[in-house]
């Protein structure tokens, strides 16, 4: 793929982008090229601690302790900020610090929300995440 | 595109010099990833999680210097050098730079060294 080794010029160059800036497709089929780059230059052989992360990864017990971890920590942290939400609500404050204390954490989610939806959106066009070490 | 972080590029004879040439970049993991890696801190040994980012940073702003160098109409790039710095916590920046030269009339090769 020329345009990934960097060797279109000018109106080749500029046809290309054109291209690229109009198909998505072909946005993805160049990361995936790019991806496959860097895997080829990452050609140091896998160390003996990564078979025994393998086996680690693969051990039923040790899958089901890291899901219960993960499920109660986020579970606890979710319900935590909701009732915080609630607390805010249903406290003695006065209408106008509530509501901005409300907007604050609303604006604040929907951010994270947001922030959230944009790398999901270029995390497909984004090689270097195949890069292990 | 020929990457060497001496001065000169072994057999060959540096034609023009086209000037600095860099390619930066910050990243970031995950806060989940990053509440693992604090547990490995806690534990002791490789912290994967930040050797994998460390690594994902460096590769990125290689690549960055070498389409600035590419760009330029360079050959190669040599006296090449990484510096890294902290910008935010969790967060890895690299900088990759080298001088950006044209070789003499010989093809380049495509390797980096």
């Amino acid at each position: 793929m020329a345009f990934a080794d960097g060797e279109l010029r000018g109106e080749e160059l500029d046809r290309f982008q054109a291209r690229l800036a109009s198909e998505p497709g072909l946005v993805r089929e160049v990361s995936e090229y790019l991806a496959l780059q860097l895997i080829a230059r990452q050609m140091a052989p896998r160390e003996p601690a990564d078979y025994e992360w393998d086996r680690l990864r693969e051990d039923i017990a040790h899958q089901a302790g890291e899901r219960l971890s993960w499920l109660l920590f986020t579970g606890a942290v979710l319900g935590l900020i909701v009732t915080g939400v609630i607390g805010i609500a249903n406290s003695e404050l006065e209408t106008l610090p509530k509501t901005f204390a409300l907007g604050a954490i609303l604006g604040l989610g929907l951010l994270l929300l947001m922030t959230l939806r944009a790398r999901l959106r270029v995390l497909p066009y984004d090689p270097y995440r195949k890069v292990e070490r | 595109m020929i990457v060497v972080t001496t001065e000169t590029v072994v057999g060959r004879t540096i034609e023009s010099s086209l000037g600095l040439v860099r390619g930066t970049t910050v990243r970031s993991r995950h806060v989940f990833k990053d509440i693992r890696a604090a547990m490995k801190n806690l534990v002791g040994g490789e912290v994967e999680e930040y050797t994998k980012l460390v690594a994902e940073t460096r590769e990125q702003a290689l690549d960055r210097m070498i389409a600035e160098a590419r760009a330029r109409g360079a050959d190669a790039v040599v006296g090449f050098r990484f510096a890294t710095s902290e910008v935010a916590r969790a967060a890895a920046e690299v900088v990759a730079y080298g001088t950006a030269v044209r070789l003499d009339g010989k093809s380049a090769g495509t390797g980096t060294s």
